[in-house]
């Protein structure tokens, strides 16, 4: 292929973005007026999921293509274990790699390390270091100690180092600030990839509203059930400068609102300079959230839809919009690409999803999820049930074990997975068995 | 949907990444002290 006509690609994840809260997928409040255009204009997937309920995992899973137990990466870093690295050391396909090879500049408006780095040209860390996985390690263990801290030293500690915080608002802004200079110094094609933030918990692109709510947090804590896990949730509500939940719902939906106007502002600047038909443009979440369904309050671990069902709309220039029904992941999205690009097939877990252009065909039966959280939690889903499977370990986060050894839920009678049906034999228990690192099934 | 055009990841995998690899034997081992460091692993 003639360098020149290679498209553009861009990738947008809009972290914890949960379907179920945007009007494109049916509520009401509209806080998604730009991501609902892009929508309209692409192929937009209604049944798509992450592989993974946290962020490094499933962020390995897009550019490899791959569920996490085959790419290796299963855990959220820093939890990840040796035996993960081994597997992870032989992948042959990565796609900042791949694109990179193929001529394309490079471009990480977002920080990364390690495996997740290779193939950028550029990679934005916000500490402006090199390595900013040493200093990821570092972080990651001060927090760990601060989260065993009594909430009332941990309320005084977040106090004392607000302004450090001050620096972290608005990502979504700066990384689309970062996104349209290096657009502009750039020659030939470009693949973009950006990881707005603000949308995850403490929702840092909006000022905590000053609205009364009902729930506050002593009437939360009587629904947590563990003790590690109500100190986890006073310091989520910490974290959030927030007194009851709906005032994080609004700080939450506002941060939302920001994100997406600065979508809208990055749609413009590729209209503008007129390359917007140029460009594949991709966005999607790399996992949902929990907002105290299931007892997990401002976390996304747990394999319930959640967490892991995700947005997902490719808007590919000169191609007709099409709603797609069927079950989808975001492992699809690597394969798509190649296939945009006139490649050939690869030998990974996902598939292209220019399938659905040419007719209504089924990719798949089921779709898998991984935990990024504790030692072993996966699940299956068809569209009509899903089979969770938990090793009974703790959450890394907040101490508690998020649900029982086997969950199954019937999604047509029960969409909000609230009555385990599980009764000693499901007939997806054996879907599990394509994977060999775990013992569960 | 024929199960026999599944693809299967990890067997005679073909290289689409070339010299890059995506975790080196330096940065593996540092990774680890790293992780052990702060008790990870």
């Amino acid at each position: 292929m003639d360098i020149s006509s290679k498209p553009n690609i861009v990738i947008i994840i809009v972290d914890a973005l949960r379907p179920r809260d945007l009007s494109l997928y049916g509520a009401q409040r509209e806080l998604d007026s730009n991501i609902k255009r892009i929508a309209s204009e692409s192929l937009f997937f209604k049944k798509n999921f992450s592989a993974s309920d946290a962020s490094d995992p499933s962020r390995a899973s897009i550019f490899s293509g791959k569920y996490p137990a085959n790419f290796g990466q299963i855990h959220q870093y820093p939890y990840i274990k040796e035996n993960e690295m081994e597997i992870i050391k032989k992948n042959k396909f990565w796609l900042p790699v791949y694109l990179k090879n193929e001529g394309y500049s490079t471009f990480a408006v977002t920080p990364l390390y390690m495996w997740l780095k290779k193939g950028f040209d550029y990679v934005e860390n916000s500490d402006g270091t090199k390595e900013g996985y040493r200093n990821v390690t570092r972080i990651k263990f001060i927090q760990k100690i601060l989260l065993k801290l009594p909430h009332f030293v941990y309320r005084i500690g977040k106090w004392a180092v607000k302004d450090f915080h001050k620096d972290r608002l608005n990502q979504a802004k700066r990384s689309i600030d970062k996104a349209i200079s290096k657009i502009n110094e750039t020659e030939g094609p470009f693949f973009v990839f950006m990881h707005l933030t603000d949308t995850h918990h403490p929702y840092d692109a909006a000022e905590t509203p000053k609205v009364n709510g009902e729930t506050s947090l002593k009437k939360v804590l009587e629904t947590v059930p563990t003790i590690s896990q109500k100190e986890y949730v006073k310091k989520r509500f910490v974290d959030a400068s927030a007194k009851s939940i709906e005032q994080i719902t609004l700080k939450r939906e506002n941060s939302t609102i920001a994100v997406d106007k600065e979508i809208g502002r990055f749609y413009e600047f590729l209209k503008e300079k007129n390359i917007l038909d140029k460009t594949v443009l991709i966005i999607l979440a790399d996992h949902g959230d929990s907002f105290g369904e299931h007892n997990i309050y401002y976390e996304h671990t747990g394999m319930y839809d959640v967490s892991v069902h995700t947005p997902l709309m490719i808007r590919i220039p000169k191609m007709k919009p099409k709603v797609v029904e069927e079950l989808t992941q975001n492992i699809d999205v690597s394969p798509t690409i190649l296939e945009i690009l006139g490649k050939k097939k690869i030998n990974v877990d996902g598939k292209s999803l220019l399938a659905f252009t040419k007719k209504n065909k089924k990719l798949r039966n089921e779709v898998f999820a991984f935990e990024g959280f504790c030692d072993d939690s996966r699940m299956v889903r068809t569209k009509t049930r899903k089979l969770i499977l938990h090793d009974g370990s703790k959450c890394y986060l907040c101490g508690a074990i998020h649900g029982e050894k086997k969950e199954e839920y019937d999604l047509v009678k029960d969409p909000l997975e609230l009555k385990n049906i599980y009764s000693g034999k499901s007939k997806l228990e054996n879907k599990f068995k394509k994977f060999k690192d775990s013992n569960l099934a | 949907m024929d199960k026999k055009k599944e693809s299967k990841p990890n067997q005679e995998e073909e290289n689409f990444i070339g010299e890059e690899e995506l975790l080196s034997e330096e940065e593996e081992k540092e990774l680890k002290e790293k992780l052990k460091y702060y008790g990870y692993i």
